[in-house]
């Protein structure tokens, strides 16, 4: 049984690296004993949300993410669907602005977006540029995510699925959303292996991951020990 | 008379201390008001400069001195360049006393330019790196032409999509440069720009680095254009260009350096500037790499500016064309940020997949393998090179400084 995988929009979303993203995915489904095919969409494509496991849409430019969202209000029924059948969906950066209610620009201006949970976007007049490491519960002892923020927007009305202890990350069923690049799952292999051992339980496939000499781990292994103190903690 | 106090104030620093958040507004709004009494002077150029190379400021300079002119520029690129400007004018008459005015700039200090005294404006790039910048091209695109003026005259790398469509969207005179249409060998796909009137792919007659070449749209009539100054033939083995019917030495290793020398060489034509000076003042740009030779081994020492996507992108490009082993790493992998490796992934490192030997220096540098590996780069920790023969090396500055050490 192969794991399927579709990269959403991958002709407008490929921004802050995280296209690479997906070649780290498809590396470790195989290391955990697993094959695992991708199908690159493009935005003229229609996409059939019955033939896809997981679902991969990452930061996208500006004029790009409207495009995105045009193009996405005609799926909304099936991304509901997708979503409450238990599909994985991986969504970063400022895609994540899409999945809410509404986004409210700096001028004032109301743009609907999908409305498929409550949280709503608001720009803000500056930049808000910076490192985060968070604590995500599930990873257990190795619970640090390695990220950054390059952003002017900020989530608002997202209490109670945050991932994170600040508002800008989602979780629902098998939903998971951060305004966060990284790329993300290139450097938090641990987050990358959690996605995947619950991605292989939801299949039914077997979860059982080499771990040998693998460098993204050695990476973020070091990276933590060396960078990871009680003051630079969001 | 508080303008001219507010002059002096910023003459004497005391801007630079910290003021009480009250009196700091006030100052801070005379400082502004201040700004639009500056009489700037007849020649005022701007450069856009995001990458603070300051490669085309410097050499304009030289050339400017050499013809005697008084020049007053900037050594320091700064978000706000009020205090400059108001530290330049003359006290009582606000006048900028100078022969010639140049200023290199970031988006940011765009805001504090009156552009209806601006000359000339030149812009080789539109900023691509991802580190603490905004990536969106668009968005600088946006800054510049909310802030420029219908009388300022551009002059434009059109080799690059976005800076030309500064070109198509401005209402005043452009001028542009770039290299001649040429055959070259197609490079990877992902690194194409797309059409930033339509953002549909572009169409490359030819391409020379990256996203820059000639090129047109499959949808508008958007395309490379007619450029005023154009290099005709380039020889970089003998390190020379051609360019209005005469030969110019290149001393560099990269393409992409032509760009710089070509945006000096358009600006001080459109400056009346004496050719023989332009051309001794090329002849003098030098960006070859440093050799050190220890214990029989040349190390060829390439520095690397971390968050420089392009100027990383020359480095490997050529450095993937020898067949020598290659040392790669960095101690830190930006100076503003611990986590943000988002330009590594913006940087085609497959040139160096055709080496047999690649090495990472520096612990910190394991994201670097991490890269590397991804775009299947056979890659390991640094061993001792022994024997005769020649390295290329590319780390930061003072990263290399540490790496000499270590070998000696």
């Amino acid at each position: 049984m192969k794991v399927r995988i579709i990269y959403l929009y991958s002709d407008l979303c490929h921004e802050f690296g995280e296209e690479y993203n997906i070649k780290m995915l498809v590396k470790y489904i195989k290391l955990s004993g697993a094959d695992v095919q991708v199908k690159y969409h493009t935005s003229k494509e229609i996409i059939d949300f019955s033939k896809y496991d997981l679902f991969y849409l990452p930061s996208s430019k500006k004029y790009s993410q409207n495009l995105v969202l045009n193009d996405l209000s005609r799926y909304k029924r099936d991304i509901k669907k997708a979503i409450n059948d238990g599909k994985f969906f991986i969504v970063l950066g400022n895609s994540m602005e899409l999945f809410g209610r509404k986004i409210r620009t700096k001028k004032g201006l109301s743009i609907p977006c999908l409305d498929i949970f409550t949280y709503q976007t608001r720009e803000e007049k500056n930049e808000i540029v910076s490192d985060a490491f968070y604590d995500f519960n599930p990873l257990l002892e190795h619970k640090k995510i390695i990220a950054f923020k390059n952003k002017n927007t900020n989530i608002v009305h997202n209490e109670k699925n945050r991932m994170f202890l600040l508002s800008d990350s989602y979780n629902e069923k098998n939903f998971f959303a951060m305004e966060l690049v990284g790329p993300i799952l290139v450097r938090n292999p641990y987050f990358t292996l959690y996605i995947i051992e619950r991605l292989f339980n939801n299949l039914g496939l077997e979860f059982s991951f080499k771990e040998k000499n693998v460098v993204e781990i050695d990476a973020y292994n070091a990276f933590v020990l060396k960078y990871i103190t009680n003051k630079n903690l969001d | 008379m508080k303008y001219s106090i507010c002059i002096i104030m910023h003459k004497l620093g005391l801007f630079r201390k910290k003021l009480n958040t009250k009196v700091y507004n006030y100052f801070n709004n005379l400082s502004k008001e201040t700004l639009k009494e500056v009489l700037y002077p007849k020649n005022f150029i701007v450069i856009l400069d995001e990458d603070e190379n300051y490669y085309i400021q410097n050499m304009l300079i030289k050339a400017l001195k050499r013809e005697n002119k008084k020049v007053i520029y900037n050594k320091k690129i700064e978000d706000d360049l009020t205090n400059f400007l108001l530290k330049s004018s003359n006290t009582l008459s606000f006048i900028i006393e100078s022969d010639y005015l140049v200023l290199t700039v970031n988006k940011k200090s765009l805001k504090s330019i009156d552009f209806k005294y601006v000359k000339y404006f030149l812009i080789n790039d539109i900023n691509q790196n991802y580190s603490y910048k905004n990536p969106d091209e668009e968005v600088v695109i946006k800054e510049v032409l909310s802030n420029i003026n219908y009388k300022t005259n551009l002059i434009l790398n059109i080799d690059n999509p976005y800076v030309n469509f500064l070109k198509h969207m401005h209402k005043g005179k452009s001028i542009g440069y770039g290299l001649k249409q040429r055959s070259v060998k197609s490079l990877n796909k992902d690194y194409l720009f797309k059409c930033p009137v339509c953002h549909e792919n572009l169409t490359y007659k030819s391409r020379y680095f990256q996203g820059f070449g000639s090129y047109i749209c499959p949808n508008n009539d958007f395309e490379t254009g007619i450029k005023t100054f154009e290099v005709e033939k380039i020889n970089l083995d003998e390190h020379y260009f051609k360019l209005d019917g005469n030969n110019y030495k290149l001393n560099s290793n990269y393409l992409y350096d032509i760009y710089f020398l070509l945006g000096f060489y358009s600006l001080s034509n459109s400056l009346n500037i004496d050719l023989k000076i332009i051309s001794s003042v090329i002849s003098e740009f030098s960006n070859f790499h440093k050799t050190v030779e220890i214990n029989n081994v040349k190390y060829n020492l390439f520095e690397a500016f971390n968050g420089n996507v392009l100027d990383y992108q020359k480095k490997i490009d050529f450095i993937g064309k020898s067949n020598k082993p290659f040392i790669i790493g960095f101690s830190k992998i930006l100076d503003c940020s611990l986590t943000d490796s988002s330009w590594l992934y913006k940087i085609n490192f497959r040139p160096l997949s055709k080496l047999k030997d690649v090495f990472i220096f520096f612990d910190d540098a394991m994201m670097l393998e991490v890269r590397l590996k991804l775009d299947e780069v056979k890659c390991r920790d640094y061993n001792k090179i022994s024997g005769d023969g020649e390295v290329n090396v590319l780390m930061p500055k003072n990263d290399l400084k540490k790496f000499v050490e270590v070998l000696k």
